[in-house]
């Protein structure tokens, strides 16, 4: 007697339909022995176990499975209940690559060569303090300058670098300066930013007042605790633990409590200490930690250091963080590692963190350049140390070219066509192609290909291993995905 | 008698450029003759290695390789849509894009 | 709960239509605007002598007003008796008097910042717990009275809703009431309640835009990230996609929407995945906001399927509110108390049931949160409402 109708009413499949549903596009990988991970092009995943994936495939899968109702909610499958998928994938797969077209956003000006430390797996040829022959020249400078605030990304930052960039800190001034100034000029001033990779150990009150006054935010190496990291960053005196931690405290009185990161290089010696170098971030008061290998270049290489252990280790390694920073979430500390948060913002956003190393099409030129002191354009950080060690492929060309003959440049076009993931096979039909990136430099550097053979390829099987263990440890505990979430979505 | 050893790819599953390429990857460690024997329908590489040490992984990498390229070229052409799309996306505030809207680099 | 509406004791002629008048208290009211005044008597000055003439109509608050002071009914306006359910009833507040039927409708409230204004009674949905079942009647003269009212309210009027049924039926009409609430009212925020599915239609939508109100939201119900239990829960097939379409157009075009989901045994189930789905593929909507049940119309015939106590699901409203804020999304959870849901989103809770349907228990005036607290349906406190209420102290 009631006029209501009940859901079977409405969960019955209309006559006149002949399939069942549709599948939308998909793909998926192995996570383990027992569970798939599959991906939409927006990148959304589902972990399913190997019938339910058959069934679904083979068109199989019943309407009243819960994974149905989940695949169908999720944009895996299209039927007669809702045609809507495609549209909402359209906008999804729109806003993952809407920032593409903003060009390139991080510009980085190597300031010198000079430095007074020697680090052995330092990526850069360096040279000793005095030599100023290795600087970046004014003339440079405002070639630099004028190119970077000609790309159409609104957000520009620029980030010196070195050597030691305040070895050079009055050509680190006139760039602030003359940038800051030029900017206002614009007809759509950028909204620019200002950061200095550097050790600390020359910074003094002069220095300071210019980057509070300026804004400049610093970033610093923080090996781990006081052994390890004096171990790995030689400098005459052999205390740039202590002055790294006492820049830290410094700058943080005069510029703020987060004006100043870290970032850390794993070694050999640091394998066995993850807990320990995590302990060092904590007790230093860093909000998180960036977990990463060391990269096959400059020094590294001359100096063995990159040989001294593999991606297994490396693996481990990262592993054993990440599960312990978790644990210290659990005790209520809120800590984050840095891989991780970025590559969770692809897996559960749609928004792009715009990590150069993890893009496809590549970071390389639409995420960062960098202007040598020389006035050589690279297309990345990456392609100069890849130049120091003798190889160009990479140069764009100098500041004395134009805008557009720079990002015309054959090999850079070249690249970024032949390493676009997509277009690669392995990762045409892998499920993490849309957290993941193309790397042509590593490629290029390792194997002499843009695209790289991935199953021989340690990014690949780097980034494999880590998404795998993120979705399976969201899958095994709310709480881990609670914690993701809030990191992907940076709060 | 500089050692040589023929291998032998079927013309309808691999291009001759799939097959070049991959020759052309490993001519540090060897030299090459690539033929196109249209009667047999196959295309016949000699390769001269320059060494006699691990041939045999020598030839198996580079039957890999033609299977790699291959590979590439097929999902290449099949993903070449998208791909014009996205990059024409990336370069399309800077300028460079020509009037007949495919990104730098590429003709129609 | 107050009475909005009902009979009252009438004299006066019968051949007067149905009419809406402004309330006031004001015995010397100017005599060229008196016709759409109506005077409300609240006691009898002693020099009062006969009930002034030619105002619209005349309200006393007391029956004995006629008798003890022998005032003359005056004759060219009806005087209707109020009952003391209307003793709330003050100056600036906008009634609908029906002599015919012998009954008052009170439309609008000066004092309260929430006034809502029903369109229609029609509507191309029949959820199972609506509140306002729908009826099919040709009442298309509340569309014309809304315009009326429109052009009566005090420009300093906060905010209007407009509700239904759906109020979007009116297709062109709609489109032009809202227009209309720009043209009067430019500084009054509009609260549109609609199914979103006449905005599926591009043209519509955009005519909608168009009119460029200064602040107005549509406040749209999604109940499921699945497509069949959207619909069953609304009784419509195919309401799923038509709502997810209008709402992408709304705001492809420009418009606030709010997203309303109400919490019931059917829809709790997926409570959290729809707040997922809201994240990931709505994350462009102004808000959202999650609400519990009112008890009155179809709820209470469908309670055996809809009802389940809100301290029961405290944990799935908590995990579903932290997906929406963690993704930097406006949240906001109405209808719950207090002491029914966990304190993690004590933040969010808003007090926003209108007040003439918002109650408190006995047991609530010692609490210590009562203040903050958005209380309860008057129909909560009648019929149903969560065995878990205690007092914090």
């Amino acid at each position: 007697m009631s006029k209501f109708r009940p859901i079977t009413f409405y969960s019955s499949q209309p006559a006149d339909t002949s399939a069942q549903y549709q599948l939308l596009p998909f793909r998926f990988t192995q996570l383990d022995d027992s569970r798939y991970v599959a991906t939409n092009i927006a990148g959304e995943h589902i972990v399913l176990d190997p019938p339910t994936l058959h069934a679904f495939v083979g068109h199989k899968l019943p309407a009243t499975d819960p994974a149905y109702i989940t695949l169908r909610a999720r944009h895996f499958l299209s039927d007669a209940h809702s045609r809507m998928g495609p549209d909402l994938l359209a906008i999804k797969v729109r806003t993952r690559y809407d920032k593409l077209a903003y060009w390139t956003g991080l510009h980085i000006f190597v300031l010198t060569l000079r430095c007074e430390h020697s680090c052995p797996y330092c990526q850069v040829s360096r040279q000793s303090e005095d030599k100023e022959a290795f600087d970046m020249s004014k003339q440079h400078a405002e070639r630099a300058i004028a190119l970077a605030l000609s790309s159409p990304n609104p957000n520009i930052k620029i980030e010196f670098q070195g050597g030691e960039p305040f070895l050079n800190f009055d050509m680190m001034k006139f760039i602030v300066e003359t940038a800051s100034t030029w900017n206002t000029k614009l007809s759509r001033p950028k909204n620019l930013s200002f950061v200095a990779a550097t050790n600390l150990a020359v910074i003094n009150e002069e220095m300071l007042d210019f980057c509070v006054a300026y804004n400049v935010d610093i970033s610093t190496s923080l090996d781990g605790p006081k052994d390890l990291h004096n171990k790995n960053r030689p400098r005459s005196g052999m205390d740039s633990y202590e002055r790294t931690i006492s820049g830290i405290k410094h700058v943080r009185q005069r510029l703020g409590r987060n004006k100043v990161n870290a970032l850390m290089t794993t070694t050999l010696a640091s394998l066995p200490l993850v807990k320990e170098i995590i302990d060092e971030y904590l007790s230093q008061g860093f909000n998180g930690i960036f977990l990463r290998p060391l990269s096959p270049y400059g020094f590294a290489i001359k100096t063995k250091f990159f040989r001294a252990y593999n991606a297994q280790q490396w693996l481990k390694f990262y592993d054993d963080g990440l599960d312990y920073i978790i644990e210290l979430n659990r005790q209520g500390v809120d800590f984050r590692e840095y891989y991780a948060a970025t590559i969770l913002a692809k897996m559960l956003t749609c928004q792009d963190p715009g990590y150069v190393d993890l893009m496809s099409p590549a970071g390389i030129g639409l995420g960062a350049v960098i202007y040598n002191y020389d006035g050589t354009v690279y297309a990345s950080d990456e392609a100069r140390m890849l130049a120091e060690m003798g190889d160009t492929t990479f140069k764009l060309g100098t500041v004395e070219d134009t805008f557009e003959k720079l990002f015309t440049n054959d090999t850079f076009l070249t690249a970024l066509e032949e390493s676009f993931a997509y277009s690669s096979p392995q990762c045409n039909d892998c499920a993490f192609e849309p957290w993941c990136g193309a790397d042509p430099v590593f490629h290029w550097g390792q194997q002499q290909d843009f695209s790289g053979r991935k199953w021989e390829s340690e990014f690949c099987q780097r980034n494999m291993h880590i998404f795998k263990g993120l979705v399976s440890r969201m899958e095994s505990e709310p709480f881990v995905k609670n914690l993701f979430m809030r990191w992907a979505n940076r709060c | 008698m500089v050692a040589q050893f023929i291998l032998e790819f079927d013309a309808k599953s691999y291009s001759v450029l799939a097959v070049q390429k991959a020759c052309h990857r490993y001519s540090g460690q060897a030299s090459f003759e690539i033929t196109q024997r249209l009667e047999l329908s196959t295309i016949q590489v000699i390769v001269f290695p320059r060494t006699t040490k691990n041939e045999d992984a020598l030839m198996q990498n580079i039957r890999t390789e033609v299977l790699d390229q291959q590979m590439r070229e097929v999902v290449r052409a099949e993903t070449a849509g998208v791909r014009n799309l996205i990059l024409a996306h990336a370069f399309s505030r800077t300028g460079l894009i020509h009037e007949d809207g495919l990104p730098p680099g590429k003709s129609a | 709960m107050l009475k909005l509406r009902g009979r009252v004791s009438y004299r006066g002629s019968r051949d007067l239509e149905p009419r809406l008048l402004q309330v006031t208290e004001n015995l010397k009211f100017p005599h060229a605007l008196r016709g759409k005044r109506a005077l409300l008597i609240s006691h009898v000055p002693n020099q009062l002598s006969s009930i002034p003439e030619g105002f619209g109509a005349v309200l006393l608050r007391q029956e004995s007003f006629l008798q003890d002071s022998a005032l003359g009914v005056p004759l060219d306006s009806g005087v209707y008796v109020l009952p003391g359910d209307y003793s709330y009833l003050a100056e600036g507040d906008i009634v609908r008097l029906s002599p015919q039927t012998e009954s008052i409708s009170v439309i609008f409230r000066r004092r309260t910042p929430n006034n809502s204004i029903l369109l229609t009674d029609r509507c191309n949905h029949y959820c199972l717990m609506c509140s306002q079942p729908p009826k099919n009647v040709e009442d298309s003269w509340l569309l014309e009275e809304a315009f009326e009212l429109i052009r009566m309210l005090p420009g300093d009027t906060e905010n209007i809703g407009f509700t239904g049924g759906e109020p979007t039926l009116y297709g062109d009409g709609f489109i032009s009431l809202v227009a209309a609430a720009k043209a009067n009212l430019p500084h009054t925020s509009l609260d549109v309640l609609s199914n979103g599915r006449a905005f599926a239609n591009d043209e519509f939508a955009g005519k909608l835009a168009s009119i460029a109100h200064p602040s107005l939201q549509v406040g749209i119900p999604l109940y499921s990230d699945d497509p069949v239990t959207h619909d069953y829960v609304v009784q419509s097939p195919g309401a799923y996609d038509e709502t997810l379409r209008g709402i992408l157009n709304l705001k492809r075009f420009g418009v606030r929407v709010e997203i309303r989901i109400v919490v019931h045994l059917q829809t709790l189930p997926r409570l959290v995945q729809t707040c997922e789905f809201i994240s990931r593929n709505l994350l462009f909507v102004d808000h959202v906001a999650l609400m519990g049940l009112e008890i009155t119309g179809f709820t209470r015939a469908n309670l055996d399927i809809l009802w389940v106590d809100p301290y029961d699901y405290r944990d799935a409203l908590s995990q579903a509110v932290n997906v929406l804020r963690t993704v930097g999304m406006n949240v906001s959870v109405y209808n719950h108390q207090l002491c029914v849901v966990n304190q993690d989103v004590e933040k969010e809770c808003r007090q926003a049931i209108s007040d003439w349907k918002n109650e408190y228990l006995p047991v609530c005036d010692d609490c210590e949160k009562r203040a903050k607290c958005g209380g309860f349906f008057s129909t909560q406190i009648m019929h149903k409402h969560s065995r878990h209420i205690k007092p914090f102290r």
